[in-house]
């Protein structure tokens, strides 16, 4: 099923209008049925994975809450969380165990593995299902009691496909409020402007720029304008198209009352590294700073810059490899574990030079966001590049510099022209420095007049229709 | 010690980590109140405490801690 398809639309209206006939204390069930449909379309098989380790953390999150010795509650968080684990594993990282058991000669494994297909979500609902049991052994949370709202966090159809990973608490939270399953009208008004926005990030800016992306792709260039343009439009592309899915997964969550968190926060004017990351696919970051991140630099905090620099790596390495097994994720990840190493550990000393140098300073503020997203755009290449090989082979082109003696390839002025205005409307939305996003919001959730804000919603709708591409492509996150 | 003396010395630990001297905290301050107060400060500020007021904090204690009152809680807890 695709988010963006006619029939999924007309899907989740018919759910949302029934969703406000559905007495309150069925709204949950209801919900969750829902989700199991929209799961079950997928995979029977992959269902069951899903059911199961919902029991699984629904059963271990009991134990802890329960127990009194420390032992239990210990004993019970590790095996939930290390099956949880090995699942992920599993089935993510088939491809190597395949490798690994075919180097040590086992066959039987090797076959066993190669025909492993990863089940849709699998990352994004056991995120949700480890941190809920950390958070249940943290004290953040009691163990819910109700299975169904339980497993209604955990599949939520609408973060399942690409997220954002909520937490449960939130989550939780919002389920016990009046508005559950029965948005207000400010609620239902932002549903539908985030929805927008969504699809137009990505049916009309992310699949423009990826058209010019891809044409240049194919064209097999050498010309090193073409590579930068093609590396820029990735970069951008990328931005617009997962901020497109996350802002549907967001407006599809509001239209039954329940709010996920944002994954983007203007990543793009960032001045440095860090503060890139706190605004790039936030909900995933914020997961591992707090389940991976502070766990492991809190094991290693006595050994002073070192054991900073060694939780940093582990934590970027594993933000690569999380998007699959492929050596390209792993390269972008120590790229950014060395990028995010240097920051850290020299900001304090850049700060006080720049403090004592204010006419640097304010040179500082214009050249940091562009070397910054030149850092995030050199790490992209290697993030898009189906090889580590073909990635440098794009660096050493743009590195050649060659503009004449390479021949460009013709690109249609039909693509290349909304490309380059899709580009500028990403950067806008990556950057905020127009704040049109707000703008749009507010349009979209103003308190006018019913009839003026439905116009609205129809001529948003209308645009989005005539300016989107023919050709859209799948959403990139969804493969992670 | 006195919960004020805990206060007094926490209040000195965080002016070193986050290097502001007028820098104040109360039972309610957060991370958000605080400019700098982000993951990787966190630690050593942690760090700091634990070397302050001899103490050993395991990363459930640190996980659970909501605000500085807590914080407050979890010193005078252990350094007792």
């Amino acid at each position: 099923m695709n988010f963006t398809s006619p029939s999924t639309l007309l899907a989740l209206a018919i759910a949302a209008m029934i969703s406000f006939l559905v007495p309150a204390r069925w709204r949950c069930i209801y919900l969750l049925a829902l989700s199991y449909l929209f799961y079950f379309t997928w995979s029977v098989r992959d269902s069951l994975l899903l059911v199961g380790s919902t029991i699984v953390i629904y059963t271990s999150a009991l134990i802890i809450d329960r127990a009194k010795a420390e032992l239990t509650r210990k004993l019970a968080v590790a095996l939930s969380i290390s099956a949880l684990l090995l699942v992920l594993i599993f089935f993510k990282y088939s491809i190597v165990l395949a490798s690994i058991s075919e180097a040590v000669g086992a066959r039987s494994l090797t076959a066993i593995f190669s025909a492993v297909l990863i089940p849709i979500g699998i990352s994004y609902y056991l995120f949700k299902s480890i941190s809920y049991v950390l958070d249940v052994y943290w004290d953040n949370i009691k163990a819910q009691r109700d299975p169904i709202a339980l497993g209604l966090y955990v599949s939520f159809f609408p973060q399942i496909l690409s997220g954002p990973i909520q937490r449960a608490p939130e989550f939780f939270e919002q389920v016990r409020s009046p508005d559950f399953g029965r948005p207000t009208q400010a609620t239902f008004q932002r549903a539908i402007g985030t929805l927008l926005l969504g699809f137009f990030e990505k049916l009309v800016v992310a699949d423009h720029i990826g058209a010019l992306v891809a044409a240049i792709d194919a064209s097999k260039t050498q010309h090193a304008g073409m590579l930068l343009m093609g590396t820029y439009g990735y970069a951008l592309q990328l931005f617009a198209d997962f901020s497109g899915v996350t802002h549907i997964a967001i407006g599809m969550g509001l239209l039954f009352g329940i709010e996920g968190p944002p994954n983007f926060n203007r990543p793009f004017r960032a001045n440095n590294i860090q503060e890139y990351w706190r605004g790039w696919h936030m909900s995933l970051t914020t997961w591992l700073t707090d389940y991976l991140f502070m766990p492991l630099r809190m094991a290693l905090r006595n050994f002073g810059n070192a054991g900073l620099a060694m939780s940093i790596m582990i934590n970027m390495v594993l933000i690569g490899v999380w998007h699959g097994a492929n050596w390209t994720f792993l390269v972008f990840g120590v790229i950014h574990g060395c990028f995010m190493i240097g920051s850290a550990l020299t900001l304090k000393s850049r700060n006080v030079f720049f403090k004592s140098h204010p006419a640097l300073a304010q040179l500082r503020k214009v050249y940091a966001p562009i070397v910054t997203f030149h850092m995030v755009c050199f790490a992209l290449v290697f993030f898009r590049a189906p090889s580590v090989t073909s990635a440098l082979d794009v660096l050493r082109g743009i590195a050649n510099l060659q503009f004449a003696q390479a021949a460009a390839p013709s690109i249609g002025f039909d693509i290349l022209a909304p490309a380059l205005l899709a580009a500028v409307i990403a950067f806008e939305l990556g950057t905020g420095y127009l704040r049109t996003e707000k703008f749009c919001q507010k349009l979209l959730s103003s308190d006018g007049a019913s009839l003026a804000r439905w116009a609205t919603y129809g001529v948003a709708t209308l645009a989005i229709i005539l300016l989107a591409t023919t050709s859209g492509g799948e959403f990139i996150y969804a493969r992670f | 010690m006195t919960r004020d003396e805990i206060h007094n010395k926490l209040t000195a630990i965080f002016r070193d980590i986050f290097e502001d001297d007028q820098l104040t905290i109360n039972e309610e301050t957060t991370a958000d109140d605080v400019e700098g107060w982000d993951s990787l400060t966190h630690v050593n500020l942690l760090v700091a405490v634990e070397k302050g007021f001899g103490i050993r904090m395991s990363t459930r204690e640190v996980k659970s801690m909501r605000n500085v009152g807590d914080f407050l809680n979890l010193i005078s807890q252990k350094a007792a």
